[in-house]
């Protein structure tokens, strides 16, 4: 909303400051002056409309004059007025003795749209020009001149915030009513658009027909116009909840429109009818008007509020002098009356439409004015009652902060939506998956069910530059639409339950993704890290990497593709030549694998390995402290000795380590150095080359003992999985 | 020189060699001078082995009159020459060829938080020192904690222009069954609040959603970080500690803050806090606009409404929100001059964030 200082000047007497001065001051007390520029010698204040939402008082020159005047102390100037024509009927219907008493202004008003209905009848030379301050004025702010009449309907409503609407008096059918249209209609509004106007939108009608839409627009076939020559004009306190559903319903939102969406005061009326009046004759002065009709249903009651003085003083952090306190409230129209320790506080009207009801809305009243930026900054008093273990960081956090320093992993946010190209190549099912409205595009309406589908397009957004790398996001996956009860949140006893509120799954996960060439090494890189993580991270059940070898559980994860987050079968994506599920205990939280090079190709990853692995971290858990015990160092020197055995492409590392371990009570350590495939070593079989360390328990290590070790080893691994000495 | 051939006396001789020994050792500059120098004096044609091969064949008379002399000049020879020998090797550098110390250092390794996780981080870690606790609301939510308990009236215009993303399959519906992606954080407190009993002190941040058109400011997902404190007595300039706090954890120094009027309808009463712009310091620049001042957090006291609706009784509890859009505070902390980077998962980008 555009604001002239020059306009305002007519209001109150303002200060001699700077306008960037005012702007700042009106900013810290009541709205937000974004802008501050100059236009023909004024000075024009744009506020932004959004922190005047709550503030229907603010939509006009005269609701600002009335907040400046409280800021800095000044008088408000009463607005002009003008000696009323003779009433004629009121609600009830009974005549008045005015000269347009026989036809009637006003008609019926439905009291669940209309507060208040006043029509006003007079008659005025069209001819006559709008005074030029009113045409500056309204310039100045970006309203352009029309002809006198609506003219002065807009600066009338610029000035104390009240619509108001004028009609060609001899085109319409008299009496004006208030109420819904009954069937679907079409109306011609008189900016020319034609709009359908569905029944139930409310309307003003005259005997004819619909003749403006209520509180919104008017119409076409009552516009005034060069040759009109009698008016009336509509001054009507509609209710806000009806205009808003008509402007939603519509598409159509005017000036007139925000104001009433807010909820105006009845008493308001008054002084728009008034305003226009006093223009009126000033511009005009042989204008004559015959009649005013004045239906008041509902009239608005102030808000009274009674508040403890101590509650004031508490809620802003200290006390301040009787006389600011009263003058504060004095100068934005409320009455106070002071009985001991309690006041008692009647509103002013305009501020009684929902805006005000509270004492706690007093202390904001007194506070913003006061000055927020006065107040003294109070540091809370902390309980010492422990509220959470301050050495402990949340999982989420330990894992991220592993990941990034010790694996050298960079994080990374990928957006909580995902494209179907992505959801198509790593095999999930859209149709399955919990999807919104008003998406960024067509084909991102779905919500992640993993993390990889947008890791994956991170790899092909970062192949551009990086021929290998290493990312990881932690991060919400969403399940699919097969809701059950909320499972988030801190532990913490549910004092008030809510068992009708039903969210779809979601989960906290961690996804990686490691680029390169040589998809062995990325694989092992992958299952380095979360066997780190388990360790680094004191996890509880140890996430275990072991072969997802059951064909049962792979072809259902194919079949299925959802609507589990991660920890379901193994995903799509998950090449069968190098995947591991991961699991705590015996549930299934993840899946490492390498991606196969279908899903690398539909996401377009070209000439490259990737390497992923998503694990559910919410079905993870930390220790409380610490879990590993201390052990003592050994007294003797220990020994290690290195075999080469060729063994069966059948048998797993795992096997053979858990042979070698078992074969003699002095072995300690079984580690996996190497392997070879090439001479000597026929199809169908690897050389695998381990490292055995010997712990000796009483006497130090003899050249004998060891050679009668590695030979009990060897005899193991001989005779149990068919291993030789290459 | 030393002179074999003259008949000087054995004993001055000897000490002769000594002398002229022990300066050429000290003389040596580097290994090999030294091993010269124990070839020269002690080798098998070495001065001291030949005069005592001389020695050997004078009389006995003569031999006595020379006694050990032969035998501690060699001594104190080989104690110099190993003392000198390892002073020599001590000194040498560690580096046989010259380094050129300006070539970069090897890289430590790549990986790194993102931008926004870290000032997360940061700012958990400034509220655990003041005892608040975490806490995480879900990302999913429904209109009942986004909207009904947070005050904002049926067909308020605010539930239009928040410009929820709702589910699909829900958008029909009210209340506990309208499910949207949280437009907000400011849920989640009721959430914590029905599971907790008065007095909180809790900070939920999180990433929130609104169906906007993007572009350099402005993004459909972004990142917020929210306070609430709730205890008996909270005066409105308690959050001004708040947001100091939050700005001295950002900033790494006190930044100026203006404290103004503001409306949301689950605080009454409501506050804006502005902060001094840092690119400009306030002189006024693009990123504000010119007015110096960038807003950044709104705030205030929990509705009575919202108090209610999550079970705790307005009549005996105040509170506090703070809201922080965490992205512009990021954006500050770097002078990074697009939001649209945050989700951009790009390395060049996120390289840059030690």
């Amino acid at each position: 909303m555009r604001i002239s200082l020059d306009w305002l000047s007519d209001l109150v007497d303002l200060p001699e400051v700077e306008p960037s001065r005012l702007a700042h001051d009106l900013t810290l007390a009541t709205v937000e002056v974004e802008d501050v520029v100059t236009v023909d010698g004024d000075v024009i204040l744009d506020i932004d409309n959004k922190s005047l939402t709550n503030r229907p008082d603010l939509w006009g020159h005269y609701g600002i004059a009335r907040e400046l005047a409280a800021i800095y102390q000044l008088p408000l100037r009463p607005l002009p007025s003008a000696p009323r024509p003779p009433l004629v009927a009121d609600g009830s219907g009974a005549a008045g003795s005015g000269a347009a008493a026989a036809r009637g202004l006003v008609g019926g008003v439905d009291p669940a749209l209309c507060r208040r209905f006043a029509a006003l009848r007079f008659r005025v030379d069209t001819s006559v020009p709008t005074p030029r301050l009113i045409r500056e004025r309204l310039a100045r702010i970006g309203e352009a001149s029309v002809n006198l009449c609506v003219d002065l309907s807009n600066y009338v409503m610029f000035t104390v915030g009240q619509p108001t609407h004028v009609y060609d008096a001899d085109r319409l059918a008299l009496p004006l009513s208030a109420g819904y249209t009954p069937t679907a209609t079409s109306f011609d509004l008189l900016n020319g658009q034609s709009v359908d106007l569905p029944a139930g939108v409310p309307v003003i009608t005259d005997a004819t027909g619909v003749a403006a839409l209520a509180g919104v627009v008017g119409g076409a076939a009552t516009a005034v116009g060069p040759a009109s020559r009698e008016f009336v004009l509509e001054a009507a306190t509609f209710r806000a909840q009806p205009i808003r559903r008509a402007t939603q319903r519509l598409g159509l939102r005017t000036e007139a429109s925000a104001r009433f969406e807010k909820g105006l005061d009845t008493q308001r009326v008054d002084a728009a009818v008034d305003l226009f009046l006093s223009l009126l004759r000033e511009a005009a002065p042989d204008a004559s008007v015959t009649a005013l009709q004045d239906v008041t249903l509902q009239p608005t009651a102030p808000a009274l509020i009674t508040v403890d003085r101590d509650f004031l003083d508490r809620r802003i952090g200290q006390r301040l002098d009787d006389d600011e306190l009263y003058r504060v409230l004095d100068g934005l129209g409320f009455d106070v009356a002071v009985d001991g320790t309690t006041l008692r506080v009647a509103a002013p009207t305009w501020r009684s439409t929902g805006d005000v009801s509270l004492p706690h809305d007093l202390v904001e009243e007194v506070g913003r004015i006061h000055g927020y930026d006065r107040l003294i900054a109070v540091r809370p008093t902390i309980a010492l009652t422990p509220v959470r273990r301050l050495n402990r960081r949340p999982l989420d956090r330990a894992v991220r902060e592993q990941l990034a320093t010790r694996a050298g992993l960079r994080e990374v946010l990928t957006y909580p939506w995902v494209a179907d190209h992505l959801l198509a190549a790593t095999g999930f099912d859209k149709e399955r998956l919990t999807r919104f409205q008003g998406a960024p595009a067509p084909d991102r309406d779905a919500l992640r069910p993993s993390l990889i589908p947008n890791l994956l397009d991170a790899v092909v957004t970062n192949l551009r530059y990086h021929p290998s790398f290493g990312i990881f996001e932690v991060g919400t996956v969403f399940g699919g639409r097969d809701a059950v009860p909320p499972r988030h949140g801190t532990a913490g006893r549910r004092r008030q339950p809510d068992d009708d509120e039903v969210l779809p799954p979601t989960a906290l996960a961690l996804g990686i993704a490691l680029v390169g060439d040589d998809g062995v090494d990325l694989f092992r890189r992958a299952k380095g890290i979360v066997e780190m993580l388990r360790r680094h991270c004191h996890l509880i059940d140890l996430p275990d990497t072991d072969p997802a070898s059951d064909v049962d559980l792979s072809d259902t994860g194919r079949a299925s593709g959802g609507p589990a987050c991660a920890g379901g079968g193994d995903p799509a994506w998950a090449d069968r030549s190098a995947r591991l599920a991961i699991r705590v205990g015996a549930t299934r939280v993840g899946t490492l694998a390498l991606v196969t090079p279908r899903a690398r190709r539909l996401t377009g990853i070209d000439g490259v390995q990737v390497a992923c692995a998503e694990i559910e971290l919410t079905r993870l858990a930390a220790h409380r402290s610490r879990e590993n015990r201390f052990v003592p160092l050994p007294d003797l020197p220990e020994a290690d000795f290195d075999l080469s055995v060729v063994v069966a492409d059948t048998v797993a590392w795992q096997t053979v380590e858990a042979t070698a371990r078992q074969a003699d009570a002095l072995v300690a350590a079984v580690r996996y150095v190497d392997e070879y495939r090439g001479a000597s070593v026929p199809d169908g079989h690897r050389s695998l080359t381990l490292r055995v360390t010997l712990r000796p328990r009483h006497a130090t290590l003899t050249a004998d003992v060891i050679a009668a070790a590695r030979g009990r080893v060897l005899d193991a691994l001989g005779r149990q999985v068919r291993a030789y000495l290459r | 020189m030393y002179d074999l051939t003259a008949d000087a006396p054995p004993l001055r001789r000897i000490a002769d060699i000594r002398a002229e020994a022990l300066a050429a050792i000290r003389a040596a500059a580097s290994p090999a001078e030294l091993d010269a120098v124990r070839r020269r004096v002690l080798g098998r044609s070495g001065v001291l082995p030949a005069l005592r091969r001389r020695l050997g064949s004078l009389p006995v008379e003569g031999r006595r009159t020379v006694g050990a002399a032969p035998h501690e000049a060699q001594q104190s020879i080989t104690t110099e020459l190993d003392a000198r020998q390892r002073d020599l090797l001590d000194s040498e550098p560690a580096l046989p060829r010259p380094l050129d110390v300006t070539v970069p250092g090897l890289p430590a390794g790549s990986g790194g938080l993102h931008p926004v996780t870290q000032l997360t981080d940061d700012l958990n870690d400034a509220f655990a020192a003041l005892n608040f606790d975490l806490y995480q609301g879900p990302e999913i939510s429904s209109e009942r904690y986004e909207f009904d308990h947070l005050n904002f009236p049926a067909e308020h215009p605010a539930r239009e222009s928040m410009d929820t993303f709702w589910l699909t399959g829900t958008d029909d519906r009210h209340g506990a069954q309208r499910l949207c992606l949280r437009p907000h954080l400011t849920g989640a407190s009721v959430r914590y609040m029905r599971e907790h009993e008065p007095p909180f002190r809790f900070v939920y941040p999180g990433r929130v959603y609104r169906n906007e058109n993007t572009d350099a400011r402005h993004e459909r997902a972004f990142f917020q970080y929210e306070v609430l404190l709730v205890d008996r007595d909270v005066p409105l300039a308690t959050s001004k500690f708040l947001v100091d706090t939050i700005l001295d954890t950002v900033f790494g120094h006190p930044v100026q803050t203006r404290m103004r009027a503001g409306f949301f309808p689950f605080v009454e009463p409501g506050f804006e806090i502005d902060m001094r712009c840092q690119v400009c310091a306030g002189r006024g620049c693009r990123t504000c606009r010119q007015v110096g001042w960038l807003e950044v957090m709104p705030g205030g006291s929990p509705h009575p409404n919202v108090l209610r609706a999550a079970g705790v009784d307005p009549d005996r509890w105040t509170g506090c929100y703070l809201n922080v859009g965490l992205d512009r505070l990021v954006m500050m902390r770097y002078g990074i001059d697009d939001v649209r980077l945050m989700h951009s998962a790009d390395l060049r980008f996120l390289n840059q964030f030690a």
